[in-house]
């Protein structure tokens, strides 16, 4: 970790700070263990508890331990990946543009995305269904650096207005070949539906191994891009005196949020507002420090889609909703009453 | 974030459109009962004077002269060249994504056929008002009409009036006789000797099914389709083909609660019903093949996939005499060689 930035942070008394954060990680940790074993206990089949645990420790083939062992594990582990990857990168991209409702998808991360699996499913066929995720992170990586290279080009490098400009015009070019495809190709809509609309359960469980490099280097860029984000929220000049590197910083922010965001929407779809809500709601009890932010934020984001996805099996039995779905019925609501009370902080 | 304009999934699915239920309910009257004699308006024969046709929705469509430029869906399209007629003008699947003809086509032949659309709710106006249509052919499920949704109704309507054969469960024999009874009016004959030894065949595969269903008692079957999303068990009084196999004495499994066709079950329940054979949506757009499917716990471990014994359930095929044959001996042919113990 850097060190010119910690110095900027105004140090609170230590040892009640300290305590305070070790609770709040227990309680938040805690949660998250709960929603884990509640993901692999509930389904819209009920498969009594003991049962269940059984069949984790010794799976006997049946068809019940396969609902445990290839659907509700992987979809788990899914989850909590692409919580925390969905919730770090939102707090990256309010932090980095100093915009309360920056997502990634500003970056072009999901147009990209999107694009990357139409090719997909247009050009290479069904067949391909799985293989998907690798064109839509390739499409999501392609569109974010396309967006940084416009909106670096001219005077004033990559600042956070040219970047949502340039941002717009690319997704909303790339959107539109996107529905071009998809008006051509009808047979390919159903698959770019289920993925468009957000879900866990769209990837097998051998694909976490390729993934999860992208999320951990997505990780440490993120924790390493922590302190800069602190200078910057006191402006960008104020930033440059006191010695930031503002354009390292931010090309080092928009690289943590590509692989992270692309990755998490290449394998489980836009599940937009896990990035935009989590931050909001981490920021109520951290305060402003960049690095608790992040930190609550990589617990908090599975949290919540856990808890989403969990939802999404119980309430419509013996159907069940994408988590796309419940998590923004769930979310909006929330984050309307969220703003209403506090109104959205300043950034 | 904008999304892609149309969440609902074109084919079948369509179909799981909340307000069709309703309307289910309301038109499951007609549509259950054999339409044919209160609307049999054959119209008149001779090509010169004025015509009339009384669809399935009851609409009585007057027209000066017999129309002769028919611009139709793809399913009544083969199902009217079936009998002898050949649109100028057809919307709907016309090839797979691999450059087949698709098997919603039938046998028509699309050289000199105008395509005015392919995708759910296309409908290239211009391409068909140069057509010049007199008459617009579509089929539909309750009060959906197949591929002219409610937003272009309007527009083609002007163009030419259309006349709809319902399909909701209106068993294939139902059907052709209504394709047929179009086709007539139309010009076509169909008592010729070639459509007499089409029906001929069909009708003799119908009682080789019947004979072979006869031999297995107990034999169960389940109609499905598999998505990323969900598992489908199709209501056997909804799709005109499975109910034709249910009167020729197919024991199906009904789904308890069915909605526009399909019960909709998420992958853990998907081994709630279960089945001695499984008859399993074909369409290139129906969702996940067989390795796909394997993927899955309830597939896996599902006695007739088990026991080898999943068949395609071709539901595109157009009902036609000529095309329905195929389906009635194919299910003739694995219902001999099942297995009706499978599941105990």
């Amino acid at each position: 970790m850097t060190i010119e930035a910690t110095s900027v942070v105004p140090r609170r008394s230590a040892s009640p700070a300290v305590r305070s954060h070790a609770w709040a990680t227990l309680s938040c940790l805690a949660l998250l263990l709960l929603l884990c074993l509640a993901s692999v206990a509930l389904g819209t089949r009920w498969i009594p508890p003991d049962q269940v645990l059984a069949l984790l420790l010794h799976p006997d083939g049946s068809e019940v331990a396969g609902i445990v062992h290839q659907m509700r594990v992987p979809r788990t582990l899914f989850g909590l990946l692409a919580g925390a990857a969905l919730a770090i990168a939102g707090a990256l991209m309010q932090g980095l543009t100093r915009n309360p409702l920056a997502d990634p998808g500003i970056l072009g991360v999901t147009a990209g995305a999107s694009i990357g699996i139409v090719v997909t499913t247009t050009v290479l066929g069904i067949a391909s269904v799985y293989s998907y995720v690798w064109f839509g992170f390739a499409g999501a990586l392609a569109a974010t650096a396309l967006v940084y290279g416009l909106g670096s080009a001219g005077g004033g490098g990559a600042t956070p207005a040219k970047l949502a400009l340039a941002g717009a015009a690319v997704s909303a070019l790339l959107q539109s070949l996107v529905n071009a495809a998809l008006l051509v190709d009808a047979a390919a809509l159903g698959d770019f539906r289920f993925w468009a609309v957000g879900a866990l359960t769209g990837q097998p469980a051998t694909m976490l191994g390729p993934v999860l490099p992208f999320f951990a280097a997505g990780a440490v860029l993120a924790a390493t891009t922590a302190p800069a984000l602190n200078t910057l929220a006191l402006g960008e000049d104020v930033a440059r005196g006191l010695g930031q590197r503002v354009g390292l910083a931010r090309l080092r922010g928009a690289a943590a949020v590509t692989l992270l965001a692309g990755a998490a929407v290449a394998v489980c779809g836009p599940i937009a507002f896990v990035g935009l809500l989590v931050p909001h709601v981490v920021r109520a009890f951290t305060g402003p420090d960049h690095r608790w932010i992040l930190w609550y934020s990589a617990l908090l984001g599975p949290c919540l889609l856990l808890a989403a996805d969990i939802a999404g099996r119980l309430v419509a039995r013996p159907d069940e909703l994408p988590v796309g779905i419940v998590v923004t019925a769930l979310g909006a609501p929330f984050f309307v009453a969220l703003v209403r009370r506090r109104g959205l902080r300043e950034l | 974030m904008s999304m892609i304009g149309h969440p609902v999934r074109v084919g079948q699915k369509l179909l799981a459109v909340g307000a069709a239920v309703a309307m289910t309910v309301l038109l499951g009257a007609c549509a259950t009962g054999n339409p044919a004699p209160s609307t049999a308006g054959a119209g008149s024969a001779s090509s010169d004077g004025p015509w009339s046709f009384t669809d399935d929705r009851g609409t009585k469509i007057d027209l000066p002269k017999r129309p002769t430029r028919i611009v139709a869906q793809s399913h009544p399209a083969a199902a009217l060249y079936d009998f002898g007629i050949k649109p100028v003008g057809v919307f709907g699947p016309q090839k797979t994504s691999d450059g087949k003809p698709s098997p919603q086509i039938g046998n028509l032949d699309l050289t000199g056929v105008e395509s005015v659309g392919t995708a759910f709710g296309e409908f290239q106006l211009e391409k068909l008002i140069a057509l010049k249509p007199d008459l617009i052919v579509t089929v539909a499920y309750g009060p959906m009409l197949w591929y002219i949704p409610d937003e272009v109704r309007a527009k083609v309507e002007k163009v030419a009036p259309i006349a709809v054969i319902q399909l909701m469960g209106v068993a294939v024999p139902d059907a052709v006789k209504r394709f047929g009874e179009l086709s007539a009016a139309l010009g076509a004959d169909p008592n010729s000797p070639a459509i007499q030894q089409a029906k001929t065949g069909f009708e003799a595969a119908a009682n080789a099914l019947r004979t072979a269903v006869a031999a297995k008692p107990g034999l169960s079957v389940e109609v499905v389709s598999g998505t990323k999303e969900n598992f489908f068990v199709a209501d056997p009084e909804f799709h005109g083909d499975v109910k034709f196999l249910q009167q020729l004495g197919v024991r199906f499994v009904k789904p308890a609660k069915p909605e526009a066709g399909f019960e909709s079950l998420s992958w853990e329940e998907a081994g709630r019903y279960q089945a001695d054979l499984v008859m399993e949506d074909a369409r290139p757009e129906g969702g996940l093949d067989a390795t796909q499917l394997a993927t899955y716990p309830a597939w896996q471990n599902s006695p007739a996939v088990k026991a080898n014994q999943v068949i395609d359930w071709q539901t595109e095929t157009p009902f036609t005499y000529q095309r329905f044959t195929k389906v009635l001996t194919d299910t003739t042919a694995a219902i001999a060689k099942a297995d009706a113990t499978v599941v105990p």
